[in-house]
């Protein structure tokens, strides 16, 4: 159904769920990551076929519920989606550059991993080469493909959509009837709202995994989303 | 004041009455229908823009020669294909832009039935077909088995590849065909349409031969009869013989029609491309008078950017400013390109009119004369140019492809697909092995990511027809690999 930068399609094929994402996958050895012992990147494959994920969660479920005291009343919402999959561009571009905060780390040696390989610097992806050995090359990580798209697959790059979210808050105030016996009003009250205040879980870093690039058909694919608005509202509302 | 609004108000009654009240509702402004001449003048101008340009997303096969480095974002120069979806783009571009619109201009012509243009009816068909091998010689050349009996129908999506091989031949007869039925005495197209040529008949014949001898000197190491009765005839009907005889796409100096090198290198005011170190470090091994009309210099000497590394712009030598030109034309074919090609025929033991020393020189030539660059002769006599001397201390097998090769490849700098053709046939010079190298190098385009996705069963067939849609998958056409990655 559409087509996106990494080489990554949404699609709606025969004998698969709607919207199961393709792309590059890893090169699998007896289930393990390829890795070339060449330069210590993991192998992926030529073909951009390969089932990367399902964007349809598995289940979604929503808890509301009212307290009321007196003329208080308080009441929430919270959204839940388990599963399904999205793909994010901003995780397969921004790790290649470095922007991201797990591009830095001291490696297993104990050096900084953006170090040159010559100092030390560098990590070991786990996996097997080609021959069926446990890898043991370096993969530089001192310029811009350290991580990222240069380095991984698009299949490193998809995550789990799920989250659990308070959607809404509101509290209202009731004027209780005995101060509107002498106005024109039959009744009063004051609430305050709040819409998106808290992503209480989620799985993908840095993103609102309700932030897609397009809504309808072409879910699953997130690329430069921006925060989610927290909205605040203060209503009156006056019968008469 | 009255008056004149009572006059005006009559005006406007007297002119919106009319009798045609359906007239008001043509649109004038989008045409319905279009000249076949102008869906010709398009195809032309997508071809050459997708033959020519540098865009990272559409055409990185000087950074695959090793003519140009990448600055900063280096994957391309690592073979990467499938982070800009280059084999799609290709594709779209050339069946698209191309291929249908020379389909639908020879659709278009043939139907139209006016007395004026008649007469040059059947040369502008053999100039559209022309191009259209062209074409489609690029498709089976860059991916293998390509969609071509079932292709550019809008009733079948989901086209049938076929075997590389057989459309080559297929596309070698229809060649003949087309140059059987050009007939020189009457025009064909005019300036405004062909944009090449400018419906010089007598040019387009030896185009298509240039072209008929690049396609069977294609199919030397797989068929070598039908090789050189193809290359041998193309060579007899008669190919370039100038370098006023390419086959040019005549960019103009303005943007949009301005030459994409300029587009992307200059008007883009991005600095992405350096000189790679290969090419550079062959020229001055032969002190090779060209560096100049080529790159410029980095305080007199001439740096190239390690294949796949970082490299910082300043460092290194750029290409020179012609290359760069708006108005630069864009070539399709050059008469360097026939020379280097005969050399190659003659190697072979064709019969191409002289020996392969003769033409591998008059390709240098031809070069020096292109760039107008002078000391052609000083540099012939060098030990490690002459065809004789470098024959000998060649280390090819046969020794003629590593001296044709490389000299080929410098008369071939700034053209993409035919240096690409030229290294994979021949298999020199040897390249160097990129940092950080996604895939050994890749001998053809990996198949559209919307083939696989859509036209799976038809993508499939084809993956395992030519041996697996991988970058490494040599070709029906080549059968040789050098190169130590």
């Amino acid at each position: 159904m559409g087509r996106f930068q990494g080489g990554v399609t949404i699609n709606a094929e025969l004998g698969q769920p709607y919207g199961v994402i393709y792309g590059q996958d890893y090169v699998y050895l007896d289930g393990q990551k390829v890795v070339d012992p060449a330069n210590g990147r993991y192998l992926r494959t030529p073909t951009s076929n390969n089932i990367l994920g399902d964007t349809n969660p598995d289940w979604l479920a929503g808890i509301t519920n009212t307290f009321t005291y007196k003329a208080l009343s308080f009441s929430f919402l919270i959204d839940i989606q388990e599963g399904g999959s999205l793909f994010s561009l901003d995780q397969y571009y921004g790790q290649a550059t470095g922007i991201y905060a797990n591009t830095v780390f001291d490696n297993e040696l104990g050096n900084p991993v953006r170090n040159p390989l010559d100092q030390g610097g560098g990590y070991i992806n786990p996996g097997v080469n080609p021959d069926g050995s446990v890898n043991t090359t370096r993969k530089d990580a001192n310029n811009f493909s350290g991580f990222g798209y240069a380095a991984l697959p698009a299949a490193e790059f998809v995550y789990d959509a799920s989250y659990i979210k308070l959607r809404q808050v509101s509290l209202t105030y009731t004027m209780p009837s005995k101060y509107l016996d002498n106005t024109f009003m039959t009744g009063l009250s004051f609430s305050l709202s709040g819409s998106n205040l808290w992503i209480i879980d989620k799985n993908l870093p840095y993103a609102d995994p309700e932030a897609g690039l397009s809504s309808g058909n072409l879910q699953g694919y997130v690329t430069g989303s921006l925060p989610t608005t927290q909205d605040y509202g203060f209503n009156i509302k006056a019968q008469f | 004041m009255k008056k004149i609004f009572l006059i005006l108000t009559a005006a406007v009654m007297a002119v919106s009455c009319s009798d045609n009240i359906e007239d008001l509702n043509q649109n004038i402004k989008d045409p319905t229908a279009v000249s076949g001449e102008s869906l010709f003048a398009s195809a032309q101008k997508q071809l050459a823009d997708q033959i020519v340009t540098p865009n990272v997303n559409l055409n990185n096969l000087r950074l695959w020669t090793q003519q140009l480095q990448e600055t900063t974002y280096t994957d391309e120069s690592q073979y990467d294909q499938i982070t800009r979806a280059i084999p799609d783009n290709h594709w779209r571009e050339m069946y698209r832009d191309v291929l249908k619109d020379l389909d639908e201009a020879a659709r278009v012509i043939s139907e139209t039935d006016n007395d004026l243009t008649n007469a040059l009816k059947p040369n502008k068909l053999a100039i559209i077909e022309v191009l259209t091998v062209y074409a489609y010689s690029n498709l089976v050349e860059t991916y293998g088995n390509v969609p071509y009996s079932e292709a550019l129908d809008i009733d079948n999506l989901l086209p049938a590849y076929d075997d590389g091989l057989t459309v080559y031949k297929d596309l070698i007869a229809r060649l003949n065909a087309a140059i059987g039925g050009m007939n020189v005495g009457v025009g064909s197209f005019n300036g405004s349409q062909d944009l090449m040529y400018s419906g010089d008949v007598a040019q387009w014949k030896k185009f298509a031969n240039s072209l008929k001898l690049r396609m069977g000197i294609t199919l030397s190491d797989v068929d070598e009869g039908l090789a050189r009765t193809t290359v041998e005839s193309a060579f007899t009907s008669g190919v370039f013989t100038s370098n006023a005889d390419n086959g040019s796409y005549m960019y103009s100096a303005s943007a949009p029609n301005n030459n994409p090198m300029n587009d992307n290198l200059v008007l883009s005011g991005r600095n992405d491309y350096v000189a790679a170190v290969t090419i550079i470090d062959i020229m001055n091994g032969l002190e090779d008078p060209r560096r100049p009309a080529y790159f410029t210099d980095v305080d007199g000497e001439y740096i190239g950017g390690e294949i796949g590394e970082i490299s910082a712009y300043p460092d290194f030598s750029h290409v020179a400013d012609r290359v760069v030109d708006p108005a630069e034309p864009g070539v399709l074919l050059s008469y360097v390109e026939v020379r280097f090609l005969l050399a190659e025929a003659a190697a072979r033991g064709f019969s191409v009119g002289g020996d392969a020393a003769t033409h591998y020189a008059a390709g240098i030539t031809a070069s020096f004369d292109y760039w107008n660059v002078d000391g052609v002769a000083d540099y012939l006599a060098r030990p490690d140019v002459d065809y004789t001397t470098a024959l000998a201390a060649s280390t090819s097998t046969p020794a003629w492809k590593q001296v044709i090769g490389v000299q080929a490849y410098l008369g071939l700098y700034n053209r993409t697909f035919a240096s690409y053709l030229s290294i994979r046939r021949l298999d020199y010079p040897i390249l160097d092995e990129p940092t950080g190298a996604e895939s050994g190098f890749p001998v053809r385009y990996l198949y559209p990511v919307v083939e696989q996705t859509l036209n799976p069963d038809n993508y499939n067939q084809a993956s395992s027809e030519i041996g697996g849609d991988a970058a490494e998958t040599q070709l029906f056409w080549d059968k040789f690999y050098t190169f130590d990655f």
